[in-house]
């Protein structure tokens, strides 16, 4: 008798549990989205990058139908949350917030994904890294420091937040094209701040940053930027020229955007290309994206794709020239 | 006069609401493993933004103080630090719960924090300025140099059994070079496992280290005994007097102000802080080898520490625009948003707001010991749960907490290698504190070591003739040469005493 | 019953062994850099070559004090923590099978199975506070910290 009851009561407890379990997962309606969507981002809860890509939530409901709930999977510079993109199912409820890094990390090392693997469905910002030294040092421009660097090998060093990051490549490139990259030491702090107390502290030369992080030490005239990677001038610094002015092509940014698998139906990846466009192009977006600092640069499907791909050749030469190439 | 006018109006109803809300969601962020401060922070973030200032203000630096403070409570009942911060804390409050003295631990901990917070606040208020300019004379060698020193204190932490200690801590080392190189970018010991790129995760090992191991170790209780209530001391008994805050006035002093001080050199932190005044505590104490066994001292060098850093992050960060720790980076954004830019034109555009938040400050250490009072006693009767029902749940929340830091399982299958180490260890009668601090700052040795070299162009002579780096190593030097001429003396007047 | 002297005996051995077999898996896993002025390896080899010589004064010193190595006991002391091995093959294969079944299956049904394990004999009581606390700290992680947790991936 007793034993009847407990293998009841075992199963309905089962079935309950198998039911919540299920909860999970939800039955694929025809019309997409059916359910929240996740976004991915391959950064560390509150910084740049995670902030960047709250300020498209509230207009997801809106335009998508579905909300967007954005998760952190941080690390291996933002490998480990692209491969967790690219290997989870092409359905579209799995999308990538990411970097320029999404370009550089397969250079770096071994990743989980290709580059292929991904479709761009629009680009949200485009951040250009400007180099800065201290006010009283010596340099006013690129060839001040190209001049003193040449005379001077090896006692140059410049300062950006960690290895592979785009900071890292974005100065490396600016140096690459003033051709002293090799006679430059560039040193990785843990991240921006470090490495803005070494500059302003003189143990460093220079720093490639974004903007934003130094803006207040610029305006207090404790550091000058002596020049923009990038196709144009910053609108906060008119006076600064870009390295492309200065003679040095550096035209690499650092952009952000949605990133989607490659293998997803084609219905859906246009219709997430419409909504992100009308999200972006919204007010309310435009408003959060200005007190964010972001400069907000848009590229649909086609374009944000190209270049991406466009990027990551350009990646292969220059890690082999700045030394970090692998494979 | 102006001071007195913002004071005023800091005092409204919203902005203590505010005030308390943040205390009280900073310390459940930072009592869940898992939730660091710096995300508990990030979280309130976007919150923050649809507020006005003064009660941003409020809601963000309570919440800091409050995360600070919150994972000393899990450390102490659990042996499972809720932040990294929290585990020198971990030490001696987790024991001291073991033997009835919860209440006190707790208690400690919270007073701790609170001083060590205001001591903090107020060096920050005073000395701003002068401090934000001494941390910019810190590059990379004189980093090396000070980390260097806190590494050499390791030894003072094994007690009694120094090469014991000294194989764990070098262990310690080696397990934490595990991961991407940190200045070529190179893998190391990663075994072609990406989820290794980035190293283990802080939280595996911690995890795993501390909760995991005590777990492992109760097992040897029959599951008879694990299923009876625990008795549990009354309340009267088992609570922090003042005499004994008192006897530890020097202790949090000193703990503060080295927190303090910890933080405002941009990219250490709250696990440095308490693990530095830790070591130094014990170093000072006239008796070391009771660190470890559950000794109030331990959890109050190590509270006040890590609430000491909060005010000092705060201080690179008003004055320079640098945040000196992963928190402040993120109350940077806030602030901005908020129309507050931080940096050298703060103190002289914005000064008011300036002002708030150093009332706000003051104000989140006196809400923070009101609300830490209040829930002391719910608190403290977790303990009073059948241990059969505390453990595996205790299991399940290390999991979740594990898995939430880089959302995947791996990290989670590392805590149960670390689990089984840290069991290993300490069967084996090793302390877990040698290897957990040479783990967290090994790292920072070797890498501003190898940028100070870089940046000198191989120059060795570089420690010897910058004054502070050379300053640390001199002062290394010869504490590692007295620590050993006094063990000598102190043999040789024991063996004459007996003899 | 072992000895303590026996443990750090043991103890003493582990580490040298942890030490010697470091060196080969640190030059077959780690890459030297390019342009490193101090190479990757330096660190490790440091570290590694300390643990050596700290394990074998430490064996120096143990033998000395005449301990000898008891093999029965160390296969005995290993022996002795059957239980602990078993709760850990039941955590991996709880957090393994998280991948299959997601989180909150998973949990529902692993708890029960390590309170049982743990000694609360009450099957009632232990359901429902599987049920109740993986349910709130489910709750909690993902709505407020907004974690998101493996799901029903079969």
């Amino acid at each position: 008798m007793l034993k009847l009851k407990s293998v009841v009561v075992g199963v309905v407890i089962l079935a309950l549990f198998l039911g919540i379990g299920l909860l999970g997962t939800r039955i694929e309606a025809n019309e997409y989205p059916s359910k929240p969507i996740e976004m991915v981002v391959p950064y560390a809860p509150g910084g740049g990058t995670h902030i960047a890509a709250e300020i498209l939530v509230p207009g997801a409901e809106e335009f998508l139908g579905q909300p967007l709930q954005i998760s952190t999977k941080p690390g291996a510079g933002g490998a480990i949350g692209a491969t967790y993109v690219a290997k989870s199912k092409p359905d579209g409820y799995t999308l990538l917030y990411t970097t320029l890094s999404l370009a550089i990390a397969p250079y770096l090392g071994k990743v989980g994904y290709n580059i292929d693997d991904f479709v761009g469905i629009a680009q949200c910002s485009d951040v250009a890294a400007v180099i800065a030294v201290k006010a009283d040092s010596p340099w006013d421009n690129a060839k001040d420091i190209q001049e003193w660097v040449k005379e001077n090998p090896g006692k140059f060093s410049w300062a950006h937040p960690g290895v592979g990051s785009s900071l890292h490549i974005q100065g490396a490139n600016a140096f690459f094209e003033m051709g002293v990259l090799k006679d430059t030491k560039d040193v990785p702090f843990k991240g921006t701040a470090p490495g803005v107390a070494a500059v302003l502290g003189g143990h460093v030369q220079a720093i490639s940053t974004f903007l934003p992080a130094i803006a207040e030490n610029v305006k207090a005239k404790q550091l000058k930027v002596i020049g923009v990677g990038g196709p144009s001038r910053l609108p906060e610094l008119p006076e600064v020229k870009t390295f492309q002015e200065q003679g040095y092509p550096a035209m690499l940014t650092s952009w952000r955007g949605v990133f989607a698998s490659k293998n997803t139906p084609p219905e859906i990846l246009k219709k997430l290309e419409m909504s992100f466009a009308q999200i972006i192009s919204s007010d309310p977006y435009k408003e959060r994206s200005v007190k964010l600092g972001e400069p907000l640069v848009y590229k649909n499907m086609s374009e944000f794709t190209s270049m991406l791909r466009r990027d990551s050749q350009a990646m292969e030469t220059l890690l082999k020239n700045m030394g970090l190439y692998k494979q | 006069m102006e001071l007195l006018d913002v004071f005023y109006s800091i005092l409204t109803i919203s902005n203590i609401l505010f005030l308390c809300l943040g205390v009280i969601g900073g310390m459940i962020g930072g009592a869940l493993p898992g939730i660091s401060p710096s995300m508990t922070i990030a979280l309130l973030l976007p919150m923050s933004l649809y507020l006005p200032t003064s009660n941003a203000i409020m809601l963000l630096i309570g919440a800091y103080q409050g995360a600070m403070y919150g994972g000393s409570i899990s450390a102490i009942l659990i042996n499972t630090p809720g932040t990294a911060s929290a585990a020198a804390t971990a030490f001696d409050g987790y024991e001291m719960a073991r033997q009835g003295k919860t209440g006190k631990a707790i208690g400690m901990s919270l007073a701790a924090s609170c001083s060590g917070g205001f001591i903090a606040s107020i060096m920050l208020i005073i000395l701003a300025k002068h401090l934000a300019l001494v941390s910019l004379k810190f590059g990379p060698a004189e980093y090396f140099g000070i980390m260097l020193f806190a590494l050499t204190l390791i030894a003072g932490v094994c007690g009694d059994n120094l090469l014991k200690g000294l194989m764990a801590a070098t262990l310690g080392l080696l397990l934490a070079t595990v991961g991407m190189d940190p200045v070529v970018g190179t893998e190391r010991l990663t075994f072609g496992l990406f989820n290794l790129y980035d190293g283990f995760s802080m939280l595996s090992v911690f995890i795993g280290v501390f909760a995991l191991s005590e777990i492992l170790v109760q097992l040897r209780t029959p599951g008879k005994d694990l299923d009876t209530t625990p008795e549990i001391l009354d309340y009267r008994q088992d609570r922090l007097t003042f005499k004994e805050y008192w006897s530890q006035k020097w202790n949090i002093l000193i703990s503060g102000i080295i927190g303090c001080f910890i933080g405002i050199l941009p990219g250490l932190g709250g696990s440095t802080a308490s693990f530095i005044a830790y070591a130094e505590a014990k170093r000072r104490s006239k008796t070391p080898e009771k660190f470890g066994t559950g000794i109030i001292d331990g959890v109050a060098a190590a509270e006040s520490a890590n609430n000491g850093v909060c005010g000092g992050a705060l201080i690179p960060m008003l004055a320079l625009g640098i945040p000196g720790d992963v928190v402040t980076a993120i109350l940077i954004g806030a602030f901005v948003a908020q129309g507050i830019k931080p940096g050298p034109l703060l103190f002289t555009q914005n000064l008011k707001d300036v002002y708030a938040i150093y009332f706000g400050l003051i104000l989140s250490i006196i809400a923070l010991f009101i609300i830490g009072m209040l829930a002391l006693r719910f608190i403290a009767k977790i303990v009073s749960i059948k241990k059969s029902i505390l453990f595996p749940c205790v299991f399940m929340l290390c999991v979740v907490g594990t898995y939430s830091a880089r959302g995947n399982l791996f990290d989670c299958l590392m805590m149960i290698l670390f689990g089984l180490f840290g069991y290993f260890l300490r069967r084996h009668k090793f302390q877990i504190a040698p290897f957990i601090i040479a783990y967290i700052l090994g790292p920072e040795v070797e890498l501003n070591y190898r940028l100070a070299l870089r940046i000198s162009d191989m120059n060795y002579l570089t420690f010897i003739q910058k004054p502070i780096s050379l300053f640390f190593i001199v002062f290394t030097v010869l504490f590692v040469v007295f620590s050993v001429f006094k063990k000598k003396v102190f043999k040789q007047w024991v063996s004459k005493g007996t003899n | 019953m072992l000895s303590e002297n026996n443990r750090d005996l043991q103890a003493s051995f582990f580490f040298l062994f942890v030490s010697l077999l470091s060196f080969p898996l640190i030059f077959s896993f780690i890459e030297g850099g390019q342009m490193a002025e101090v190479s990757p390896f330096f660190w490790p080899i440091m570290a590694a070559s300390l643990m050596l010589l700290f394990s074998v004064v430490s064996l120096s010193k143990e033998m000395k004090q005449g301990e000898r190595i008891e093999l029965k006991g160390l296969v005995l002391s290993l022996a002795a923590s059957k239980k602990q091995y078993i709760f850990l093959v039941l955590a991996l294969i709880y957090i393994q099978s998280m991948e299959f079944f997601g989180f909150l299956l998973s949990s529902m049904v692993s708890l029960p199975v390590f309170l049982f394990y743990f000694g609360s004999r009450k099957k009632g009581l232990n359901l429902v506070i599987s049920v109740v606390f993986v349910g709130v700290v489910f709750y909690c992680f993902s709505v407020f910290f907004k974690i998101s947790f493996p799901k029903w991936n079969l």
